[in-house]
């Protein structure tokens, strides 16, 4: 694979172009994969003001009394979609479903811990911890290949 | 913690059954070899299928109630298991005498199987995470 980047100084806006074949390898898929997951956003709300933010800074999602709220490292957003929404719209993403209530960026997280009730407890790198209920382990096992 | 509500599936309480059946009836091998039990045939087996079985539909029906800590799921586990299996066995297959030496014989191997089942699931568990920990640090290579 070969990395070419341009710098000029009058661009306005970066654009990135993957050259690949139809069957790209692995690799190139992945980076292609990658590069789609870091310009992805989504809009939402913070005291009445809209944001667009990027998918990869959001740590999880979670529906709280039929409210989809947005959590980064140092706000909580508001979202118009459902979780059953955004589960459909991430789908292809590192974005997986944990528990009825909540999507977890696996890029988010540190580490996973077993626990004595058969479930796992999951350790963002913003020090949180989430449970990731048994039924949605194969899900989340999945996402890492596992 | 955001998520409290417990979900485990009925296929996990049939895999339960299973690890709890095959745990009691080679204990009662052991038992039987050692002749500290006596007669054991298919109809006991059958029994103790039986009897396992409803072990996990109780705990089934207790997993609906809302349980939050583990240690109060074990402790209600174990309670309610070796009532079922002193009124089960005891009374409806009359499998031991009513006497102080056979109920705790009964009890220590009921308390034997639950916690090796309990500990096989544990064991798994620990596996699945040590595998996602190690992809997650592989992530960051």
């Amino acid at each position: 694979m070969k990395i070419t980047i341009k710098r000029q100084d009058n661009c306005l806006e970066t654009l990135v172009t993957v050259e690949c074949s139809t069957q790209a390898d692995t690799q190139t898929e992945e980076l292609i994969h990658r590069i789609q997951d870091f310009c992805m956003t989504l809009h939402a709300t913070i005291d009445g003001h809209t944001h667009k933010l990027l998918l990869k800074d959001i740590f999880y999602m979670e529906s709280v009394d039929d409210r989809t709220f947005y959590y980064t490292e140092e706000s909580t957003f508001e979202s118009d979609l459902k979780l059953y929404q955004l589960e459909e719209q991430l789908a292809d993403t590192d974005f997986v479903r944990i528990s009825k209530s909540v999507i977890l960026n696996i890029n988010q997280l540190e580490s996973v811990k077993p626990l004595l009730n058969a479930k796992l407890e999951a350790h963002l790198r913003n020090g949180e911890k989430l449970l990731i209920n048994r039924h949605y382990v194969t899900a989340f096992r999945a996402k890492f290949g596992v | 913690m955001k998520e409290k509500r417990r979900s485990m599936k009925p296929i996990d309480y049939f895999i339960m059954d299973c690890i709890s059946f095959t745990i009691v009836s080679f204990l009662l091998s052991i038992l039987s070899a050692m002749e500290i039990v006596q007669n054991l045939n298919y109809e006991i087996l059958l029994q103790l299928l039986l009897c396992t079985s409803v072990i996990s539909l109780v705990m089934y029906i207790a997993n609906r109630i809302l349980i939050d800590s583990w240690w109060k799921e074990l402790i209600i586990g174990l309670v309610d298991g070796t009532a079922l299996v002193l009124i089960i066995g005891g009374s409806v297959f009359r499998w031991f005498p009513w006497e102080a030496r056979y109920i705790t014989l009964v009890i220590i191997l009921f308390i034997i199987s639950y916690l090796i089942a309990y500990g096989v699931r544990l064991i798994e568990n620990s596996i699945i995470s040590n595998q996602i920990n190690q992809k997650i640090k592989d992530r960051r290579k």
